[in-house]
């Protein structure tokens, strides 16, 4: 390990506008719904069934 | 729309036709059947008219099948629906006045689940049958009866838990009433266990509906439901099998559906996963 000596020179200021980018949140923010409904998306099986279930649902209430 | 016949009409000459779909061309729905080892075409024994068909039969009455199990499958679902209208209506609310109070309002509340919970369904079912005719109402008020009480426990749980968090603390504080903390704050942190137990009592009613149906103290003669439908099946199911299998399949459609809907929902919900 090298002596260096930490001077004032060694320092850069940071820029506002890139301060600014870096509070930036890059995906969306998603409520505890649309979460679960992404999440819920993601499983084919369960996507299949409950459109199985609207199926059979309609077909069974809009029989007369 | 759906239903091509009134599922209550009879005509007798008709009965326990086989599956036909239009001019009888398709596997398994041709119209006939083989009697003594003889293949006969059942509709022209029947003097049923050219271009008639059922799609899935006739039962021993000669009534549409595809219609029965229409009319069936939107009763059982009902039942289902009620059931769950019952878990949420008195499950929630008793298991959060439970949890919220604690003590010994908590104490007596929670006797009165165990009591409950200790008398066997079916029992609760026959004895309703004393007072209430057979039909919808009594099985809704059987399930409703004992049904939420699963709600209620959970219910209960969870408010324990959250009661004691920050967030109720500071409700609390700020002087909210005890209802809309209920309302703004349990209910919302609450709902992954709601979705996930009315998920799971769906099935459970239809099941149960279909059981006593299937039993004779269910749905009364006329009207159909998939545990009639099974239950008049099951009689004829060696020489008729249809009669037994489309209502079964649909049955087991729903159920699997049903619940992996529900193990799906409840995957999604859980913040941990």
């Amino acid at each position: 390990m090298s002596d260096t000596k930490i001077t004032a020179g060694s320092f850069k200021p940071l820029k506002v506008d890139n301060h600014e980018e870096q509070e930036k949140i890059s995906a969306p923010s998603l409520t505890f719904t649309q979460d679960a409904i992404r999440r819920l998306k993601q499983n084919k099986v369960a996507v299949i069934s409950l459109f199985v279930l609207l199926a059979i649902i309609l077909a069974a209430f809009l029989a007369p | 729309m759906i239903a091509p016949q009134s599922p209550n009409t009879q005509n007798v000459a008709y009965a326990n036709l086989p599956p036909k779909i239009g001019n009888g061309h398709l596997p398994g729905f041709k119209g006939t059947a083989t009697v003594s080892g003889v293949t006969v075409d059942k509709y022209q024994q029947a003097g049923v008219p050219k271009g008639k068909s059922f799609i899935l039969g006739t039962d021993y009455l000669g009534r549409d099948l595809l219609s029965r199990i229409l009319y069936g499958t939107r009763l059982s679902l009902l039942i289902g629906i009620l059931a769950t209208l019952v878990d949420l209506l008195i499950g929630i609310p008793y298991g959060i006045i439970s949890g919220w109070k604690g003590g010994r309002t908590d104490t007596f509340m929670q006797r009165i689940i165990e009591i409950i919970s200790s008398i066997p369904n079916l029992i609760v079912v026959v004895l309703m049958m004393l007072i209430l005719r057979p039909g919808l109402l009594s099985i809704v008020l059987a399930i409703g009866f004992t049904g939420w009480i699963t709600m209620a426990r959970l219910i209960r749980a969870q408010t324990f838990q959250l009661k004691e968090q920050e967030f109720v603390l500071a409700a609390r504080t700020l002087g909210e009433t005890p209802t809309r903390i209920a309302w703004k704050h349990l209910i919302p942190n609450l709902s992954s266990t709601i979705i996930i137990q009315t998920m799971f009592t769906i099935p459970s009613a239809i099941f149960f509906e279909a059981f006593l149906s299937f039993i004779g103290i269910g749905i009364p003669a006329p009207s159909a439901s998939l545990g009639t439908l099974l239950s008049d099946g099951q009689k004829a199911f060696r020489f008729l099998p249809y009669q037994m299998w489309y209502p079964a399949a649909v049955l087991c459609l729903i159920m699997v559906a049903v619940n992996l809907l529900a193990d799906g929902l409840r995957d999604a919900f859980d913040p941990k996963s």
